[in-house]
């Protein structure tokens, strides 16, 4: 909280308010400040990101989007709130009233309650808990209660179903994200967001270390986040809606949101947790042995692996696919790979200070990466059934992460174990 | 037990259908299909038209293949005459092949597109109508319309090919199975799609038959039987084309006749339009100054003098017959009874869509609730084929 304390006293100051660093008073507006910052800063994102989502979809798809409002359709996401908030809410007789009011909330602050712990640059944290990694798994499973009660309260089967499936897939799946995330998190030494990043500041990112963590958690990101290929808990072609059937006007807008604020936020911490956060490029120098010689045993076969797998992909797909989605997705995830490797080589080149006055926006880059890649499985795949869904977690996902699991650990003790 | 309504108001359904879907958790025990939501009297209000008015109702009986939809009338109609009273000239036969097929092509694509929508695969569906589009846009130059389209009539065409259409159709069609490569692409061997469709649904030979289904759902099941073949008309039997079947009968083999069906409709359009000949487009029809009782004009107050005045109508001698072809989605039949009049005296409509949503029930019994949807969107059933 200090450096944020540091960057907010001089604000107060210019202003004629002096608080002293270490009173309740300066506590209790360092939070304010932060709730403000987090609650506007959040929504423009997720605004955004619901926009970036239509743009996306608009250019795999040969259409242009949304361009009506404003430039390039910038104004648009306002157009949208603006619409939901004065649409009429609608609760009918047969739902349970209380508890249908009540979920659309547990959906929303959920999500939002992951980034409380998220570091956005060094020191700007906004709780530096050392179990800080476990609460905001605790946190992200909040959500599955706004969505079960949303189903439940409806009184309608679509939504039923809807909140059941959701709640089996959300289970499910937040298994192998779990162990996927523990051995980032074993690797690293901490559950503290913090430490987490300061362990790969001038270092490799956790997602050369933990390249099966990565993708095991990348995986259940989107299946947490109820995205296509796992959104059948609101498979509109099933099910209508889903668990929001029912819900009409801000309250199913609350969903929505809380559907792209869990997107963001899941990728807030997969940045921080596998790409390195705030971190900008390390340089060279920065690579030390300590952490570089657990981390080449590990990644060096996976990695090596995955770029002659990509690129294959992409020498199969210049030869066999023409102007699709999907070679457009098998190009940019290709690039955005070879982006990565160039990142580190390139921060070695510059030196290890460059672009690091900039931690937030080195954040902001790595979120929308992730975001991005959710999109483009969004809008290339289909829709899975809900036994392929949850066998294919329980079958697959969760040895692989156990797996995963006993190598990083087996690991550690061979080459940190002291 | 749980009973969902899936209908008559279901975003997949696409139109008014219903289905009671009794449930076991998700798996399905019992499917009550309905039908009678979309029932306009079509059949009634066509013995209530003289002949020559009845197409214009006709592209409701079917609206995503109006232009078989017509077409079929036409053909029964023409059929109640002698071959030397009605004679369409050759080169109105091959535009009817030309806009049949390519209404075999809107219409697959059209059904590729909500497949895919079902399936969860928005981008598959954007993509199948953007080839559509290009479809509807040749319609639309003949024919002024684009869903519902009433172009062929009785012994033709009323107009020709518009200046250009030719080698605007040919274009769009020579680049058509580069696209659909590409569709393919994204969806065929895409393996969740595959884990979704193979073994899901399975229609076998027997049941097909025993249900009257006929078309690509049949000959997913290995039937060989296309009415192109089987009883030909026009061109058809100089034209070379092949017919895809598969063996399996499940959603995927469904999928995958419907994709090559496109292309060879593809390629029939492309030799119609090399051997397309010059000339009319329309035959002289057989119009007869109508037999009309002098109690008939009494009871409606008309002097007998102005009986000169009555146009010559279309009045075909006192018969019956069933025409049937093979549209988008199989046996598209009409049958007509007439009494010498010039309005016939009995038209029904037979579409394929009843038949598929007869077997619905017998397929779906033990499958998950979304792969009910999936079994839905392959058997291409749409609802106006379901009551007229």
């Amino acid at each position: 909280m200090t450096p944020l304390w540091h960057a907010i006293s001089p604000l107060l100051n210019s202003i004629g308010i002096r608080v002293a660093t270490d009173s309740v008073l300066g506590m209790w507006i360092t939070y304010i400040v932060c709730a403000g910052i987090l609650a506007f800063g959040l929504s423009m994102l997720v605004a955004y990101s619901v926009l970036l989502e239509r743009k996306v979809a608009g250019f795999i798809q040969e259409r242009p989007g949304p361009n009506r409002a404003g430039p390039w359709g910038l104004l648009q996401p306002i157009a949208d709130v603006a619409k939901l908030l004065f649409k009429e809410d609608i609760i009918h007789d047969a739902a349970d009233k209380p508890a249908f009011k009540l979920a659309p909330f547990f959906a929303f602050v959920g999500p939002v309650m992951i980034l409380v712990a998220v570091p956005f640059g060094p020191g700007i944290q906004m709780s530096a808990y050392a179990t800080g990694l476990l609460m905001v798994l605790g946190f992200s499973g909040l959500a599955v209660i706004g969505i079960l009660t949303g189903g439940y309260a409806s009184n309608s089967k679509f939504s039923l179903i809807g909140g059941l499936r959701a709640a089996s897939q959300m289970i499910t799946y937040e298994v192998p994200l779990i162990l996927a995330v523990l051995a980032a998190a074993m690797v690293a030494g901490s559950f503290e967001l913090g430490k987490i990043v300061d362990w790969q500041t001038g270092g490799l990112m956790l997602a050369f270390v933990q390249p099966v963590g990565f993708i095991l958690f990348l995986i259940c990101m989107i299946a947490e986040t109820n995205r296509t290929p796992f959104d059948i808990p609101e498979g509109e072609s099933e099910i209508t809606g889903g668990y929001h059937t029912e819900y009409s006007g801000i309250r199913f807008g609350m969903f929505f949101l809380g559907e792209y604020t869990a997107l963001l936020s899941f990728s807030a911490l997969g940045a921080v947790l596998f790409l390195g956060g705030w971190n900008g490029p390390p340089a060279i120098a920065d690579f030390t042995a300590a952490k570089l010689s657990f981390g080449i045993v590990y990644s060096g076969i996976i990695w090596t692996a995955i770029i002659a797998l990509m690129i294959g992909t992409a020498f199969f797909a210049l030869r066999q696919y023409r102007r699709t989605g999907e070679f457009f997705g098998l190009v940019i995830i290709c690039l955005a790979g070879l982006v990565f490797i160039g990142m580190h080589v390139a921060g070695s080149a510059l030196g290890g200070t460059f672009l690091l006055q900039w931690p937030f926006v080195w954040l902001c880059i790595k979120i929308f990466f992730l975001v991005f890649v959710a999109l483009l499985f969004r809008w290339t795949f289909l829709r899975l059934r809900v036994d392929q869904l949850t066998s294919f977690s329980w079958k697959f996902l969760f040895p692989l992460a156990i797996v995963n699991l006993f190598v990083t650990a087996i690991l550690i003790l061979l080459f940190e174990g002291k | 037990m749980m009973i969902v309504n899936i209908g008559p108001q279901h975003p997949s359904t696409h139109g008014v259908m219903h289905f009671r879907l009794h449930l076991d958790g998700e798996i399905i025990r019992r499917v009550d299909p309905e039908v009678g939501y979309l029932h306009r009297s079509i059949e009634k209000i066509s013995e209530r038209r003289l002949y020559e008015q009845v197409p214009v109702y006709c592209d409701r009986v079917d609206y995503t293949c109006a232009m078989t939809a017509v077409l079929g009338y036409v053909l029964s109609v023409e059929s109640l005459f002698e071959k030397y009273e009605l004679e369409v000239p050759p080169r109105a036969w091959y535009i009817r092949v030309i806009v049949t097929e390519l209404q075999r092509l809107a219409n697959h694509l059209l059904w590729l597109g909500t497949f895919a929508l079902e399936l969860g695969s928005f981008t598959g569906y954007m993509y199948a109508f953007r080839e559509r589009e290009k479809i509807l846009d040749l319609f639309e130059s003949v024919a002024g319309e684009r869903i519902t389209i009433n172009y062929p009539c009785i012994g033709g065409f009323q107009q020709d090919l518009p200046e250009g259409w030719v080698e605007l159709c040919r274009k769009i069609l020579s680049e058509y199975p580069r696209y659909l490569d590409e569709i393919e692409d994204l969806l065929t061997l895409n393996p969740i799609l595959i884990a979704r469709c193979k073994g899901i649904g399975v229609l076998n030979r027997q049941t097909a038959i025993a249900y009257g289904i006929t078309g690509p759902n049949l000959r997913a099941t290995g039937v060989k039987f296309d009415l192109r073949r089987e009883e030909p008309w026009g061109p058809y039997p100089e034209l070379d084309f092949d017919i895809p079947t598969r063996e399996e009968g499940d959603v995927y083999a469904r999928y995958l006749v419907r994709l090559a069906e496109t292309r060879q409709s593809c390629r029939i359009v492309l030799q119609c339009l090399d051997k397309l000949p010059e000339g009319p487009v329309l035959a002289k029809l057989p119009l007869k100054k109508r037999d009309i009782s002098s109690e008939f004009l009494k009871e409606r107050g008309i002097d007998a003098h102005i009986r000169t005045g009555i146009p010559r109508r279309l009045c075909p001698s006192p018969n019956e017959t069933y025409r049937r072809m093979e549209g988008p989605r199989g046996e598209y039949g009409v049958f007509i009874i007439s009494d010498g009049s010039d309005k016939p005296y009995r038209v029904r409509y037979r579409d394929n869509s009843f038949s598929s949503m007869s077997a619905i029930g017998a397929i779906s019994k033990g499958h998950k609730l979304a792969d009910f949807i999936a079994i839905f969107a392959s058997l291409d059933i749409v609802a106006p084929g379901l009551d007229r």
